[in-house]
């Protein structure tokens, strides 16, 4: 019954993937990579929580409140409430950046506003090194999920699933597809959450009964000192590079920044799941103590508490959402080495290229995460290190007309050194997030650099509007784009 | 396009100082609202609050996106 339910989900997903395909008959790599710059607001909406709410929510999540209590909690909710009033107004900056330069990926924004080919390719770089990372979170999560599931499934067969299914997507329907799964992923996530969480709490005998045992640590529930200071900075820092680092691949898909202001709005009604999550963490807190590896926690507490027919709806939710998020990542991955790194391949070829970047992408990432496995927030720190370095370039594109392109490549290379060695040798320094320090570090020789050897100006995307007449882009413009393109 | 700045107040400074400001206040504290630790029931409300925040911000920059152009991209090969 559970397997049935399962993989009969799974095969579902396959199904819409490629009903997303309908009315398209010859995709462009323009609808593979961006969906035509054509998604409504609803459609927006599902993509963003598919890529949001992603398998650390449901593994991830659980885990790091098992293991480090409200800390770890607080930061992991507050950074992507945080998230979306600062998205709110930056993202449509993004957007319209796309739109101005003809962009299908970062690098192409970078490279062409900063009229630098070495910034391109360090961006590049930049954000390959970042997403092998965070493929291997999503991989983790998976084999979680179906090492939880009591199936006859190595590890190494898990991860060849959730590989093929991601790559299955991505050939059938581009970008569409994990849009269009993300609406059936979240039926089945919030379903699973909410039954797990108000399963747990009436095992538990009321929420007091919860949150409150006498023997309960302090720091599971209150937060001061060095914790509260990790929260706080962890909060800031993550806020603003989940939509800056992060989430340009999927804004390009939208149709307007009316779309993408309105579908923001309700975003954060998405998060009332957590406080289910947070009953279940919980009761795993009171139920299993010691457990050696925490993050198959939420799985443990939903085989124990559910029916096994349920067992598999929670899984599937689960499963969806690191396939889909897989999916999304090893298309932006495609798209920066075919448009970015490989010079010259011609837009009716990038496609072919592109899927076979992605196999790569999917392969490697896959063995990265059976040669070794950590606790999972562990390695999501680590890609926001790394994604936080191009944080200080967005800003300069958005607000500031005098900064240069070499300095902002000195700076990422700068910085995504000094996360590295933060992350490797773990200092203290008092909880304040690493990844903000090597933030600021980008920061100072971005502006300080740029203001020390002034070159040309650049209008910035916040002073910068569409001409009503250059209301069309793709790979070849018809007419010069107003900012000379490349 | 310059922002209203009584939608940024609204939509952004409201949601961050009751994150950054307000939570770190009540974080130490043991009192419980219907069981569930002060600080987490906060948090919790704070989800539709930041909803709410930016819908009244979409209220007052509504007006200034009616007539944007819809823009097509990548059809030409």
């Amino acid at each position: 019954m559970l397997p049935a339910i399962f993989f009969g989900v799974i095969a579902i997903s396959v199904v819409v993937a490629l009903a997303a395909r309908i009315g398209l008959s010859n995709m462009s790599i323009g609808d593979y990579l961006v969906g035509g710059r054509s998604f409504p607001a609803w459609l927006l909406y599902f993509l963003a929580v598919g890529e949001i709410y992603s398998i650390g929510t449901m593994i991830g999540l659980p885990s790091g409140l098992y293991a480090g209590g409200a800390s770890y909690g607080i930061w992991f909710v507050g950074y992507i409430l945080m998230a979306y009033p600062i998205g709110y107004f930056l993202a449509p900056l993004i957007w319209r950046s796309g739109v101005r330069y003809d962009a299908m990926t970062v690098p192409d924004v970078f490279g062409r506003h900063f009229r630098s080919r070495s910034l391109e390719v360090v961006t590049a770089i930049a954000l390959l090194v970042a997403l092998v990372p965070w493929g291997q979170y999503q991989f983790i999560g998976l084999q979680v999920v179906l090492g939880g599931l009591g199936l006859a499934i190595s590890p190494e067969q898990s991860v060849v699933i959730a590989a093929v299914i991601a790559f299955v997507y991505l050939v059938v329907s581009g970008v569409r597809s994990p849009a269009f799964v993300s609406i059936l992923k979240d039926a089945f996530m919030l379903i699973g959450i909410l039954v797990v969480g108000v399963v747990a709490l009436s095992h538990a005998g009321g929420t007091a009964a919860t949150f409150r045992r006498a023997d309960l640590p302090a720091a599971m529930t209150t937060l001061s000192g060095s914790p509260l200071v990790f929260t706080i900075t962890t909060i800031v820092f993550q806020s603003i590079t989940f939509y800056l680092g992060f989430s340009a691949a999927y804004l390009f898909t939208a149709k307007s920044e009316r779309a993408i202001k309105s579908s923001t709005v309700w975003m954060p009604m998405y998060m009332l799941m957590y406080p289910f999550l947070f009953l279940a963490s919980f009761y795993a807190v009171a139920h299993y103590p010691g457990v050696a590896d925490p993050n198959g926690i939420f799985m443990k507490v939903t085989t124990d508490l559910l029916p096994s027919w349920l067992v598999g709806v929670v899984a599937a939710g689960a499963g969806l959402s690191g396939i889909l998020v897989l999916a999304v990542t090893a298309l932006t991955i495609g798209g920066i080495v075919t448009r970015n790194l490989v010079p010259g391949v011609r837009p009716e070829r990038q496609k072919r290229i592109s899927n076979l970047v992605v196999a790569v992408f999917l392969v490697l990432a896959a063995l990265l995460t059976l040669s070794g496995s950590t606790i999972m927030l562990t390695v999501l720190n680590l890609t926001y290190y790394l994604l936080g370095q191009l944080v200080p370039g967005w800003f300069a594109l958005m607000f500031f007309r005098r900064v240069q392109g070499w300095a902002v490549s000195t700076g990422i290379v700068v910085g995504l050194a000094v996360s590295l060695v933060l992350y490797l040798t773990k200092p203290g320094l008092g909880g304040v997030n690493a990844g903000l320090l090597a933030v600021l570090v980008n920061l100072l020789l971005t502006f300080g650099l740029s203001a020390l050897r002034p070159g040309r100006t650049t209008v910035p995307m916040c002073r910068w509007q569409r001409p009503p007449s250059s209301a069309r882009a793709g790979d070849e413009p018809v007419a010069p784009s107003p900012a000379g393109g490349r | 396009m310059v922002h209203n700045w009584r939608s940024i107040v609204i939509g952004g400074g409201v949601p961050a100082v009751a994150l950054l400001v307000v939570m770190p206040l009540l974080a130490r504290t043991s009192v419980d609202v219907l069981g569930v630790p002060l600080l987490f029931a906060y948090v919790f409300v704070l989800f539709p609050f930041t909803s709410l925040c930016l819908w009244l911000a979409w209220r007052i920059d509504e007006p200034r996106y009616r007539d944007e152009q819809p823009v097509t991209a990548g059809r030409e090969d």
